[in-house]
């Protein structure tokens, strides 16, 4: 028992400090830009399809379910635009869609940085008078949380034209009752979902790197990293969503 | 000034690998450590770039000692230092020029024109000129060992460290990379350290050789010092080597 507390935080620590160091990088301004800008479009060309297709299919479920339950109780779908509007852009666009990150682009680097790690070419960049977190970590950091808000917004959008195919096809809901619903939604509704998609950036990025570079083992090791990132990445979102919504709605943004 | 190692202890997850570890390298000299595997040998020359910390000891590095130095001041030690690494240690995701020069850009101030000068005559000497584009992952063992010690030779190091440069090679190939350290070190009086449980290649390159065992030097003397040992462990070593 003792043995397991002190090595969960031992790694509590070490993923704090490596935290710590790729922030003060980054505020130091100590910034490869080319791979910054490498891998902003490894992640955002990569994820841009998944989180549009995520988006659309879930704004038309939304839709589909929200108007058949108001159509069973009061013979009229009602509150689609809204129910899907309000739903994609404070809760589902930002979660989905960095859940979808994680599984692709989060997954793909931890295993990129554990196999660097463990074919010792994170101990070849010492030699090469590079800090490991200036090259790997800082570019990954400053790329997640410049592109996922994006992923973000195309997710939402594609959301809320998924819900209005159903809503005018399925549902016979006029396309202005729809529009108006969704024009109810104010700044503040999207500067909350945004908020939150940096917080879930800043997650993604930093459990993938960290997992990465503390890879041992090979193959394997490298399997396991990504998958424990992954999970990792994945629970933390869900986690902090709710307290993130929970501050936010106190502070009355969103 | 040398390397001083002095005293230097490591333990992974409770076991002692080094166990108060004394070694000094020589400029200039050839220095080979052999030992068997598990014995510590990469967990020394990790310690000797800073990528570890000791547990106890110190490393002294031309009258600097490193385990005192905050992370700026070991960069400037690190950048001493070339190494070879066993698996060589490519970036995957640049090309062969790339590799060579990647050194040159984080290390030095050299313009694109001298780095691709400085690029083609580090290839050259490892006899891989010609082959800038291609991709690590076109590369065969025997090529990208060559290239992983172009790179590590580009920033002109004073001291090279080589980790069992030999190891997957066929016979051929391993004797051209012995060659290559012998000529290397006639070349540029680079100081260099072996670590190699590969015996042909350890009398072949050493000026000194050093016997790793159960966490300390046993041993260390010319190459005719130690093919003449009394230690049974070294001679049970050689022997094996023979064998094999």
């Amino acid at each position: 028992m003792n043995k397991y507390l002190e090595k969960t935080f031992g790694e509590i620590g070490d993923a704090t400090e490596l935290f710590y160091k790729t922030l003060h990088a980054i505020i130091r301004g100590h910034i490869n830009w080319k791979n910054t800008i490498d891998q902003m479009l490894f992640i955002g060309v990569n994820s841009v399809f998944l989180a549009i297709l995520c988006g659309f299919f879930t704004g038309m479920v939304l839709a589909l379910q929200t108007g058949e339950t108001f159509r069973s109780v009061f013979n009229e779908p009602l509150y689609v635009g809204l129910a899907v509007g309000y739903s994609m852009v404070l809760e589902l666009g930002p979660v989905l869609t960095s859940i979808v990150v994680t599984g692709r682009a989060g997954a793909a680097m931890t295993a990129e940085i554990g196999t660097m790690k463990v074919t010792e070419q994170i101990d070849a960049l010492y030699t090469l008078g590079t800090e490991p977190v200036e090259y790997i970590c800082v570019p990954r950091f400053i790329a997640f949380m410049a592109v996922l808000p994006f992923l973000v917004v195309f997710s939402n959008c594609a959301g809320i034209f998924g819900g209005l195919i159903v809503g005018l096809y399925k549902l016979s809901i006029p396309f202005s009752k729809y529009w108006e619903e969704i024009k109810q939604m104010g700044l503040s509704d999207l500067f909350h979902g945004l908020l939150k998609t940096l917080v879930f950036a800043l997650i993604i990025a930093w459990i993938s790197c960290y997992n990465g570079l503390v890879t041992e083992g090979g193959a394997e090791g490298v399997g396991k990293a990504t998958t424990r990132a992954v999970v990792t990445a994945m629970v933390l979102i869900l986690t902090t969503d709710f307290f993130m919504s929970s501050l936010l709605i106190s502070m009355g943004i969103g | 000034m040398g390397i001083e190692i002095r005293g230097l202890k490591k333990s992974f997850n409770g076991k002692e690998v080094l166990k108060g570890l004394n070694l000094d390298i020589h400029d200039g000299e050839v220095l080979t450590v052999i030992g068997g595997s598990g014995q510590g040998k990469s967990v020394l020359f990790k310690h000797v770039l800073g990528i570890f910390k000791p547990d106890g000891g110190s490393i002294v590095i031309d009258g600097v000692d490193i385990s005192k130095l905050n992370e700026a001041e070991l960069l400037k030690i690190q950048s001493k230092f070339g190494m070879l690494f066993q698996s060589s240690a490519l970036f995957d995701s640049l090309n062969v020029y790339e590799n060579v020069a990647f050194g040159l850009r984080h290390l030095t101030s050299m313009n694109e024109i001298a780095i691709k000068r400085r690029v083609t005559e580090v290839l050259a000497m490892v006899s891989m000129q010609g082959n800038e584009l291609l991709s690590v992952s076109s590369l065969s063992g025997g090529m990208k060992k060559r290239v992983a010690l172009a790179r590590a030779l580009a920033t002109s190091p004073k001291y090279l460290l080589y980790d069992e440069p030999t190891t997957g090679l066929d016979p051929l190939l391993a004797e051209s990379i012995n060659d290559l350290i012998l000529d290397l070190n006639k070349q540029t009086k680079i100081s260099s350290v072996v670590v190699t449980h590969d015996m042909h290649s350890a009398f072949k390159v050493s000026h000194r050789i050093a016997f790793l065992h159960d966490g300390l030097i046993q041993e260390i003397g010319t190459v005719d010092e130690i093919k003449n040992t009394k230690l049974e462990s070294l001679r049970n070593f050689i022997n094996a080597g023979d064998i094999a």
